[in-house]
C-alpha cells in the first residue's frame, strides 16, 4: 500500500493543536524501534516521552485505529499522528510486528466480531407519541408567530432576543431543527430579501409537517429530519447498502463553544453519488478520524432517509483506504449549478451542496469580491464568509485547478484544491 | 401581488398596514418564489481570465521539508518565537542555496510572517519562486516583496506610478546600474517629496555612493528633519574625501594634540551653527559635560585616518579624558566597521566599565578576530558568562568554526559544573543552539548525558535544537 500523504494524516487530527504537536514530533530522533508491515497493515514505534518508559505507539492502518501508552485523552494522540507522518514521509522501515503490537491487533479483531453480533434495541411507542404531540403544538405556535412577523412587518423586530425566545420554545417543544432555523433568522435579519426567503421556507416546512401523511415517504422523512426528529443509527444501518469506492474529497471541522462537527464529503467513484459522513465530539475531545482526505475506501454506505440522500453512515468497509491521484467526478460550473438547481427543487431547505469542479481558478473583482471561474468562462461567487482564498490562489498560480467545495446560498466555499500534483486544504 | 418584489414590499410594512393578502398566503407565495430563485442560480459570465503566474525555474522541496516549513511558519507550534524564526531563516536560506523553492500553498503564510519580520523578507523572496511576486501583487499587505524583488530585477518603471515600496525598489535597482541617473531622479523630485518618503529614499544612495553625490548630500544637511540630516551625515561620513570629513577632521585636530607621547585634549569651546549643521547635538545627555559631549561627537565623525593607524592608541591620554576620547574613537570605528581600530580599542577599553561601547565594537571586528575573542572569553573560567560573551557570540558568523563550537561547549559544561549563573548558561546555550554546526548535536547530547541534573535541561535543549537543524538540512539535501 502506498503511504498516505501528510495532509491525509493530519486530517485525522482531533484538533489543530494535536496536528501541530504531531508535526513537531515527526522527526526520526524522537523515535526508536519503528517499523511497518503490510500484513497486518500496521505501523509502530517507541516514542520518548516525559517519563522514563518510552510510549508504545501503534496504528492499525486498515481502519485506521490507534493505540498509545501515553496518558493523552486525545484520539488519535500526537504520537500516533507523528508516527503516521513519519510513515508518510517514508522514514519507517518494514519489519515484523513485535509482540505488543501483535497482541493488540488480535484483541481488536476479537472485539470487532463481538460488536457485529450485538442486537439493536426497540424504542417505546408511547415516547414517540408524546413527542409527536409536543412537536405538533410547537409547529402550530410557530405558524402563528410566522404570521405575526408578516402582519407587523418583517423588519419591525431586531435583536437576537426576539428570535431566541421563539427558538427556545421550539426546543422545549422537541423540535430542535425548527429551533435552529428560527435562530438563524437573526443572521438574515439585516437583509429583508433574505429574511423573507428564510421565513417563507420555514412556513413551507410547517406546511409540509402538517401534511406529513400525504407526502411521499422520502419527502416526509426530509421534513421530519428538518423539524428535528432524530433518526436512530440502527434504523439507518438497516437501510439499503450502497457499495462503492468512496473518495474522501473534503474534510472540514466546524464547531461552536461546545461541540465540534467533522464533515467528511465523499464521492462515489462508480455511482457518482455524493455522501456526507458527520462525526461529533465535545470541544477538545477526539473526532472520528477514519476517513482520510485524499483516499478512497471500498465500503458500504447507508443513507439517512430523505428526498435528497446525502448524509450517510459507513456500514462496512471492505478494504483499507487507498490514496487516489485525481479527484473523481469533477465537472463544469454550469453542470454543478444545474445539479444544485435540481437538488434545491427536491429539497428546498438545502443549505450546502457538494460540488466537484474541474479547471477552475479564483478571480477577484474589486477589493474583496471573489469568484471561481471555469474554462468555459462561467463563474460563481465565493461565499464571503470564506474570506480571501489566498491558499487557493497561491497553490493554483493562475492555472486551472480541480476543487471540492460546498455551494451555499451565498456562494461557494472552497474546501480542497488539487493544483497539479498537490492536494491543498483551501 | 404575485411578484417577489410586491410580496417583499408588503412583508416589509406588514399586512396589517397593507391589507389585500393574508399573512400565511403571502408566506406561501414567497416560499414558491424562494425555491424558484434559489434553484435558478445561474453562472456569472464575462469575468476576465486572471494572469497566470510566471513559469518557475526551481523545483518544490520534497514532502518532509515542506512539512518542516509548515511547522516553522506557524506561530502556534513552537513556544519559543526567537528559536522558531531563527530556524525559519535557516530553512529559507538553505533551501534557496540548494536551488529549492517553498511549496506554493505556504506562500501566504510566509508572506504574513514577513509583514512583521523584516529581516526574513529577502529570505522569503529568495525561496518563494517566481510565484511569490505574482502573489504579493494581489494583496496590498504584501507589497514589501516588490521592494526586495525590484532590487534584484530592473524592469518596469515603477517610479512614476508605483507604490512607495516599488519606488524604493526602482531607485535601488537604478542606483546599482547607473548611480547618476538614480541621483538625478531623486534630486528632481526632492523638493516635492513628503518628508516620510525622503527618509525612506535617501538611504538608498548608499548603493553606488560616489563623489558626485556629495553636492546633493551637502544640501540635504539643511533639511528640516533630523532623521534625514542624519542619513546625509552617515553618507557623507563614508565618502573618504568629502568636505564634511575635512571639516570634522579639522575640528578634531584642533582638540587633540600629541605631546611627548601623551594625547592632550582641548575640547571645543562652544557648539557653533556650523557644527550643529554637521550634526553635532548641543545638549548633552544626563551625566556628561557639554564640552566633553561635543568632543565625543566630533571624534565619532572625524575620519580615523586623521590619527594615522590604530598605533595612535599606544599613547596615553591626558588624565580625565580617556573615557571620552576612547568612546568617540569607538563610535568612529563602529560606523566605519574598521576591524583594526576595533581590535585595538577592545584591548584598550575596560570591558566591564563600558559595556555599551564594547558591544558597538564587536560587529566591527573581522570574523577571525571575533572568533578568537570568543574562544578566549569562553576559556576564561574566572570571568563568568556575561552579556559581553553574548555580544561576541552573536556576531560570530554562523556556522561557527569547530574550534569555537568546541570551546563554547566546554565552557558551558565547566560553568554548569561550577553551578554559576544558570540564566547566563541558558542564554548562551540558546545562541549556540542556532549557530553551531548541527553536526555537534551528538557532542551536545553526550554532554547532557554526563551533566548533573542542574544543567541537564540546558544541554538537552541544545542537543535537541541541533538535532532538529541537522534533520532539517538533511531534508533539503
Amino acid at each position: 500500500m502506498t503511504a498516505w500523504s501528510a495532509e491525509q494524516v493530519l486530517a485525522l487530527a482531533p484538533d489543530a493543536s494535536s496536528g501541530k504537536a504531531a508535526r513537531a514530533l515527526a522527526t526520526p530522533s524522537s523515535w526508536r524501534e519503528t517499523g511497518h508491515s503490510a500484513e497486518p497493515l500496521a505501523v509502530w514505534g517507541l516514542c520518548k516521552g516525559s517519563g522514563k518508559q518510552p510510549y508504545q505507539t501503534c496504528v492499525d492502518l486498515a481502519e485506521p485505529a490507534y493505540r498509545c501508552s501515553c496518558p493523552s485523552r486525545k484520539f488519535p494522540c500526537k504520537h500516533a499522528l507523528a508516527l503516521m507522518l513519519l510513515w508518510s514521509a517514508d522514514r519507517i522501515p518494514t519489519g515484523e510486528p513485535p509482540e505488543w503490537v501483535g497482541d493488540w491487533l488480535a484483541t481488536r479483531t476479537e472485539r470487532k466480531e463481538k460488536a457485529t453480533a450485538r442486537k439493536p434495541g426497540v424504542a417505546d411507542p408511547r415516547t414517540a407519541q408524546r413527542r409527536a404531540e409536543s412537536v405538533a403544538a410547537g409547529v402550530e405556535e410557530l405558524d402563528r408567530w410566522l404570521g405575526d412577523q408578516v402582519r407587523q412587518g418583517i423588519t419591525s423586530q431586531t435583536g437576537y432576543e426576539h428570535w431566541d425566545t421563539m427558538a427556545a420554545r421550539l426546543v422545549d417543544a422537541k423540535a430542535p431543527g425548527l429551533a435552529s432555523a428560527v435562530r438563524r433568522l437573526a443572521y438574515a435579519a439585516g437583509t429583508p430579501d433574505r429574511l423573507l426567503t428564510e421565513l417563507s421556507l420555514i412556513r413551507l416546512l410547517v406546511a409540509g409537517y402538517r401534511r406529513g401523511a400525504e407526502l411521499p415517504a422520502d419527502l416526509g422523512a426530509t421534513v421530519r429530519t428538518r423539524v428535528g426528529f432524530p433518526v436512530a443509527t440502527d434504523d439507518v444501518l438497516a437501510r439499503e447498502r450502497v457499495r462503492d469506492d468512496w473518495a474522501v474529497v473534503a474534510v472540514r471541522d466546524e464547531g461552536d463553544d461546545r461541540l465540534t462537527v467533522r464533515r467528511c464529503w465523499l464521492h462515489g467513484t462508480r455511482t457518482g453519488r455524493p455522501a456526507l459522513v458527520l462525526s461529533f465530539a465535545p470541544l477538545g475531545q477526539p473526532l472520528a478520524a477514519d476517513l482520510p482526505l485524499g483516499t478512497a475506501v471500498d465500503a458500504d454506505l447507508c443513507y439517512y432517509p430523505g428526498v435528497l440522500p446525502m448524509r450517510a453512515l459507513v456500514a462496512e468497509r471492505h478494504a483499507a483506504p487507498m490514496p487516489y491521484e485525481h479527484p473523481p467526478g469533477t465537472g463544469s460550473i454550469a453542470e454543478a449549478l444545474d445539479g444544485y438547481g435540481r437538488a434545491v427543487a427536491a429539497e428546498p431547505w438545502l443549505e450546502r451542496w457538494p460540488v466537484l469542479l474541474a479547471g477552475v481558478m479564483p478571480v477577484r473583482q474589486g477589493a474583496d469580491r471573489w469568484f471561481v471561474r471555469d474554462e468555459a468562462g462561467d463563474a460563481v461567487p465565493l461565499d464571503p464568509a470564506a474570506g480571501h482564498p489566498w491558499r487557493f490562489v497561491a497553490a493554483a498560480g493562475g492555472e486551472p485547478a480541480a476543487m471540492a467545495a460546498e455551494l451555499t446560498t451565498s456562494g461557494v466555499r472552497p474546501l480542497t484544491v488539487w493544483a497539479g500534483a498537490r492536494l491543498v486544504l483551501a | 401581488m404575485n411578484q417577489w418584489t410586491d410580496l417583499l414590499a408588503t412583508a416589509l410594512v406588514g399586512t396589517d398596514r397593507r391589507p389585500g393578502i393574508a399573512a400565511s398566503a403571502l408566506l406561501d407565495r414567497a416560499a414558491a418564489w424562494s425555491v424558484y430563485r434559489r434553484a435558478g442560480l445561474r453562472p456569472v459570465e464575462g469575468l476576465p481570465t486572471p494572469a497566470p503566474a510566471p513559469p518557475e525555474h526551481d523545483p518544490v522541496v520534497r514532502t518532509a521539508a515542506a512539512h518542516r516549513l509548515a511547522i516553522l511558519a506557524d506561530p502556534d507550534i513552537f513556544g519559543d518565537a526567537t528559536i522558531r524564526l531563527a530556524l525559519l531563516a535557516e530553512w529559507l536560506t538553505e533551501a534557496a542555496r540548494r536551488g529549492w523553492r517553498a511549496p506554493p500553498e505556504l506562500l501566504p503564510d510566509l508572506l504574513d510572517v514577513g509583514r512583521r519580520q523584516r529581516e526574513l523578507r529577502p529570505l522569503i523572496v529568495a525561496a518563494g519562486g517566481t510565484r511569490l511576486g505574482w502573489l504579493a501583487q494581489q494583496n496590498p499587505e504584501w507589497t514589501y516583496v516588490w521592494q526586495i524583488e525590484g532590487e534584484r530585477t530592473d524592469g518596469d518603471n515603477h517610479w512614476d506610478e508605483g507604490t512607495r515600496g516599488q519606488r524604493i525598489a526602482h531607485l535601488t535597482a537604478l542606483r546599482r546600474i547607473d548611480p547618476a541617473a538614480g541621483r538625478t531622479l531623486l534630486v528632481e523630485e526632492w523638493s516635492a517629496l513628503h518628508s516620510d518618503e525622503r527618509a525612506e529614499l535617501l538611504p538608498r544612495l548608499a548603493i553606488g555612493l560616489g563623489p558626485d553625490d556629495e553636492e546633493f548630500l551637502e544640501a540635504v544637511l539643511d533639511d528640516r528633519r533630523r532623521e534625514i540630516r542624519t542619513v546625509a551625515i552617515d553618507l557623507l561620513n563614508t565618502l573618504p574625501d568629502s568636505a564634511f570629513n575635512e571639516r570634522m577632521a579639522a575640528r578634531a585636530r584642533a582638540c587633540i594634540t600629541v605631546r611627548d607621547g601623551v594625547i592632550s585634549v582641548e575640547p571645543p569651546a562652544d557648539c557653533d551653527p556650523d557644527m550643529r549643521r554637521d550634526g553635532v547635538i548641543p545638549k548633552p545627555p544626563a551625566g556628561i559635560g557639554e564640552r566633553a559631549w561635543w568632543l565625543e561627537q566630533v571624534l565619532a565623525r572625524a575620519p580615523l585616518a586623521t590619527w594615522g593607524g590604530p598605533g595612535f592608541l599606544g599613547h596615553s591620554i591626558e588624565e580625565g579624558w580617556d573615557v571620552v576620547v576612547l568612546r568617540g574613537l569607538a563610535r568612529a570605528a563602529s560606523y566605519h566597521r574598521d576591524s583594526a581600530w576595533a581590535d585595538a580599542l577592545l584591548d584598550r577599553i575596560d570591558l566591564a566599565a563600558s559595556p555599551a561601547i564594547v558591544a558597538q565594537l564587536y560587529p566591527a571586528l573581522g570574523p577571525d578576530e571575533l572568533v578568537n575573542r570568543a574562544i578566549e572569553a569562553m576559556r576564561d573560567e574566572t570571568a563568568g558568562l556575561g552579556k559581553l560573551i553574548e555580544y561576541v557570540l552573536e556576531h560570530c558568523p554562523a556556522p561557527w568554526p569547530p574550534e569555537l563550537a568546541t570551546a563554547v561547549l566546554a565552557g558551558l559544561e565547566s560553568h554548569a559544573k561550577h553551578r554559576r549563573m544558570p540564566y547566563d548558561l541558558y542564554r548562551v546555550s540558546r545562541i549556540a543552539a542556532l549557530r553551531m554546526p548541527p553536526a555537534f548535536a551528538a557532542v551536545a547530547a553526550a554532554v547532557a548525558q554526563r551533566t548533573d541534573s542542574r544543567g541537564i535541561g540546558v544541554f538537552e535543549r541544545l542537543a535537541e535544537i541541533l538535532q532538529l537543524r541537522h534533520e532539517m538540512i538533511q531534508e533539503l539535501e
